[in-house]
């Protein structure tokens, strides 16, 4: 494999929608770490996803969350279901929540054992509201929930009245998101410093999708997270905890596309060994493998990305055959053929979820790496596009036979040399992550040339095509990306944002965990910018 | 279909009872006047267009939409606009600018990956600007199930409240009948419930009321969604709490799934009949209804077809007889659906003679593309319903080539809330040739 790399394209080729296949000028010489300016976030409201939710009811009220038939699922974008955008609280989910938390204020209620009493319901409503809001109730408040629960003692008694409580607290906005919004009082169009509260809640559901536990609200009510250095301490306190591992493995699932994985479907006329039970096999592998990594491992991107050992559980040995090199055995990674499989990208995980149900689509693959590993934007096809006739083929023409035509014509050439070739270097991989040396009895070409990325050159497989991203820095500054859109719940708003935490993250080899914590402990996270 | 027919059968019969629930027995359900109701129907793959078009000057009917017009009290009500096109691209491909673009007039936003709607739907619009006589103003629902999933998230629905702030679609027959149906309990233990319902949802609204005043203008529109959101709900619990006791009737079991593509030919139905009980009975005054996934995959086993629909769609080059073969039995059974719900609101007269409750909708039937080949020019539209008499129907309308964004801006003039233009061509006008002065 021979690279060659481009330092500045690194952060500067982001948008491809020319897809000229021409390397874009860089946009600045000078490195972001100089150029950029502070960025701040806006004040905003932010709905916590379901996900999060569930989370939330899980630690307040000591139980999953009830299932309503009508809840309506949160939209994902770039991957991730936290962006802030995209959470609104609509009709239908408004009534997801009343039917939902019906359920839980009856629980609740009935746990507190508070079974009569004014004093007793508000004592309840307290505690209650101080780890389901993140924040002590205050007067005003309390003495709305007072009225809350009289009337409920009117018409149907003390119990009536605790459950409303429960109900109210559940149903308020302070509840369903989160702010970052700084004090109360302060006009909207100015700069504020989120409160203590404020800071903890976001720490929190950055690190473990959660709001604060009692140790943080604890050194939010001291004002003791004024401080980065404590905030950090925080944050390296939390990554300890299962609701932070928990996180990391939304992050990679979203990131991945692995998170409809109970969804994805094969052709079982096609594909008979995709049984349920390898499906499930496939997923947990993935998720082991890369849990394994992040925590036990080096957790670096290098790591992830490079690695040539994977869990094998039991289902899936006779699909891994001779690429397992030693025999695989429960709870060991087993070492596997370099020169076959290499890093998550090779898992059959990603490979059967990035595959339609009867074939593989080296497109589906090629914007994967694109999109999610470079973080570039490939513009739409031209109208004309899908005009264009397919070429006559004989029914046993290969993937990589078919998507030719799109070199022929320079409507589709100008993205798809782009976009095909690292989707090609996958074509060794059949829809459900099997290695295949054949498609129709014809030899697999697996062979391409990476273009329009900071790392070029050519590569003959999907080993190699990982080899050169490994060289990239686009991929490791995407990376930071991903983590940043994941924990902040929208997009960046130019590379500024991000390029201190890829320029920090090179020193730890780009884990995931310090990534998060040093997204906290950044200036940035505690103030917001006023609305203009 | 397997499970199907006898599931449907059980559901139909359910559904007999249903008008029941209405006051007047089998006459359509009014809160004074009958205004105006409108059914938003949304199909994927564009269609053959060879197949599709009557023949100008000739009998309104052709190969694909027989099973509509074959009936002459449909075919009578029916107009089909020949001419749009959707030329102004957006995010993702022609399937995601059409589908989220055929009903907001506005480009898909984001990324090709990636692309979500770019504006509020026509169905939202209504919502703010007229005030509404039923408890459920606008429904969202549809049809969803399949084995391969929306290719991108956004593919599942077409109601929007703004750019990116997708309407999710109600699948669940089941639910669907729950909502709208949902059978009343002892009158005091009702308004004892309400008043406790009542001071909760008091409680969330007077805290959204002291954010709102802390947010900037952007930030401002989650919480007036919320609010309205809120608003809309005790309109229906006020309404439920007043109607007449239901018989008793709940919904039956019946193992429909609705994420079953093998499901389909008995979940379509089922919805469609739902969405009919809802407008007779006054409960719904404007339906979005996407009848199946954007750039759906259906293998439609049903028709014997077993194939991906989308692909064979995409082969469509006019000249393959096998190809047109499929898109005909595929666009034929679509045509049979619409004709359905026209015939289930065709059965029931308005109060006071006021002609059937089709005589007062529009159903839109359109697609999210003109052919299965991404062609934006003709995208199939056909209208089905008297629309109070604006329409004279049982006409083609063919002026040559019109943006889309004209349906819109007709579809706003024939509810009563005219405009200019529509989404991002705000002084497009109506379809011209659509009403009979012009």
């Amino acid at each position: 494999v021979r690279a060659v790399r481009s330092p500045w394209l690194a952060m500067a080729l982001v948008s491809l929608a020319a897809c000229t296949g021409a390397p874009a000028a860089p946009e600045a010489s000078e490195p972001p770490e100089t150029r950029c300016a502070e960025v701040m976030s806006q004040r905003r409201l932010r709905r916590l996803s379901d996900v999060e939710l569930a989370h939330v009811v899980q630690d307040v009220a000591g139980g999953a969350m009830p299932r309503s038939s009508i809840w309506a699922a949160d939209p994902r974008v770039d991957g991730f279901d936290g962006n802030a955008d995209g959470l609104i609280v609509h009709g239908p989910k408004l009534e997801g929540y009343i039917d939902t938390t019906d359920a839980i204020a009856a629980n609740v209620a009935r746990a507190s054992g508070c079974t009569s009493g004014v004093d007793c319901a508000l004592g309840f409503a307290k505690t209650f509201a101080r780890r389901a809001y993140g924040r002590p109730l205050n007067d005003d408040e309390l003495a709305r929930l007072r009225d809350v629960y009289a009337t409920g003692v009117s018409t149907e008694g003390h119990d009536a009245g605790l459950r409303m409580i429960a109900q109210a607290i559940l149903l308020s906005p302070y509840f369903l998101y989160r702010t970052e919004l700084g004090p109360d009082g302060v006009p909207p169009e100015a700069d504020v410093t989120l409160t203590s509260y404020e800071v903890a809640s976001q720490l929190s559901f950055a690190i473990t999708g959660s709001r604060p536990d009692d140790a943080l609200l604890l050194a939010a009510e001291r004002g003791d997270l004024v401080s980065a250095a404590n905030v950090r301490a925080e944050a390296q306190r939390l990554l300890d905890t299962p609701g932070a591992h928990d996180q990391v493995r939304r992050f990679f699932a979203s990131w991945l596309d692995l998170a409809r994985w109970p969804t994805i479907k094969k052709n079982a006329g096609l594909f008979p060994q995709f049984t349920a039970e390898v499906g499930a096999a496939m997923f947990a592998q993935a998720e082991q493998t890369i849990d394994d990594t992040v925590w036990r491992g080096s957790g670096t991107l290098a790591e992830l990305l490079g690695t040539t050992t994977a869990f094998v559980p039991p289902a899936l040995v006779p699909m891994y055959g001779d690429e397992a090199l030693e025999s695989p055995a429960p709870g060991v990674r087993a070492k596997l053929d370099p020169r076959r499989r290499k890093g998550i990208l090779t898992l059959p995980a990603l490979l059967a979820a990035h595959s339609p149900p009867d074939t593989t689509s080296p497109v589906e693959r090629g914007l994967f790496v694109r999109v999610r590993l470079l973080c570039q934007e490939i513009g739409a096809p031209p109208l004309v596009a899908n005009a264009i006739p397919a070429d006559a083929l004989p029914p046993d023409a290969t993937t990589r036979q078919r998507l030719e035509a799109h070199a022929k014509n320079a409507a589709c050439s100008g993205c798809h040399d782009l976009i095909d070739p690292p989707g090609f270097a996958f074509e060794s991989f059949d829809a459900i992550g099997f290695h295949r040396d054949t498609e129709h009895d014809k030899p697999i070409d697996a062979s391409g040339d990476l273009a329009g990325a900071d790392v070029r050159g050519h590569f003959h497989d999907a080993s190699e095509l990982v080899d050169l991203l490994l060289q990239s820095d686009a991929v490791r500054a995407c990376f930071v990306r991903q983590v940043f859109r994941f924990a902040e719940g929208r997009r960046e708003q130019s590379d500024c944002e991000t390029s201190a935490l890829h320029a920090h993250a090179k020193t730890s080899g780009h884990r995931v965990q310090d990534i998060l914590v040093d997204y906290a402990a950044r200036p940035a996270f505690s103030v917001r910018r006023g609305a203009r | 279909m397997r499970i199907g027919r006898r599931a449907w059968l059980t559901m139909a019969g359910a559904s007999a009872l249903l008008p029941l629930f209405a006051s007047g027995g089998k006459t359509a359900r009014a809160q004074g006047a009958p205004r105006m109701r409108l059914v938003l129907l949304m199909q994927s793959n564009g269609t053959s267009q060879s197949q599709f078009w009557p023949a100008p000057g000739g009998q309104l009917t052709s190969t694909i939409l027989e099973p509509l017009v074959e009936d002459p009290r449909l075919q009578a009500r029916t107009t089909v606009i020949k001419g749009l096109y959707q030329h102004a691209g957006g995010a993702g491909n022609a399937h995601d600018q059409g589908y989220s673009g055929m009903y907001s007039g506005t480009r898909s936003v984001g990324t090709f990956d990636d692309p979500w709607g770019g504006g509020i739907s026509l169905d939202q619009i209504l919502a703010r600007e007229l005030t509404f006589g039923v408890p459920i103003p606008t429904l969202n629902c549809g049809v969803l199930a399949a084995d391969v999933p929306a290719f991108k998230d956004h593919r599942t629905s077409f109601s929007y409240l703004g750019p990116r702030m997708q309407v999710p679609t109600l699948v669940d027959p089941y639910r669907l009948y729950a909502d709208l149906f949902s059978p009343n309990q002892d009158p005091a233990l009702v308004k004892r419930r309400l008043a406790q319902r009542q001071s909760v949802l008091d409680y969330g609204a007077a805290d959204l009321r002291a954010l709102r005043g802390r947010l900037g203008a952007g930030e401002r529109a989650k919480i007036d969604l919320h609010q309205s959101a809120i608003r809309d709900y005790e309109k229906r619990l006020a309404f439920f709490a007043a109607a007449a006791p239901a018989p008793g009737a709940s919904p039956p079991a019946l193992g429909l799934d609705p994420t079953n593509e093998d499901h389909v030919p008995a979940l379509t139905p089922a919805m469609i009949d739902l969405v009919a009980l809802a407008l007779t009975n006054g409960l719904v005054q404007i339906v979005t209804f996407t009848m199946c996934p954007g750039g759906a995959k259906w293998r439609f086993r049903w028709l014997g077809i077993g194939q991906d629909t989308h692909d064979i769609a995409h082969h469509d080059d006019g000249k393959t007889p096998d190809v047109t073969a499929t898109l005909v039995s595929m666009n034929r059974w679509y045509a049979g659906n619409v004709a359905r719900l026209a015939r289930a609101l065709d059965a029931v007269p308005e109060p006071n003679g006021n002609g059937t409750v089709l005589d007062n909708t529009l159903i839109v039937w359109a697609n999210e593309q003109a052919t299965g080949q991404h062609s934006q020019d003709d995208i199939p539209v056909v209208l089905v319903g008297g629309a109070a008499g604006q329409l004279a129907g049982g006409r083609l309308i063919d002026r040559g080539p019109q943006t889309y964004h004209r349906l819109g801006c007709s579809l706003m003039g024939l509810m009563g809330a005219p405009r200019e233009g529509f989404g991002e061509e705000p002084a497009c006008g109506p379809v011209d040739g659509l009403l009979a002065a012009s």
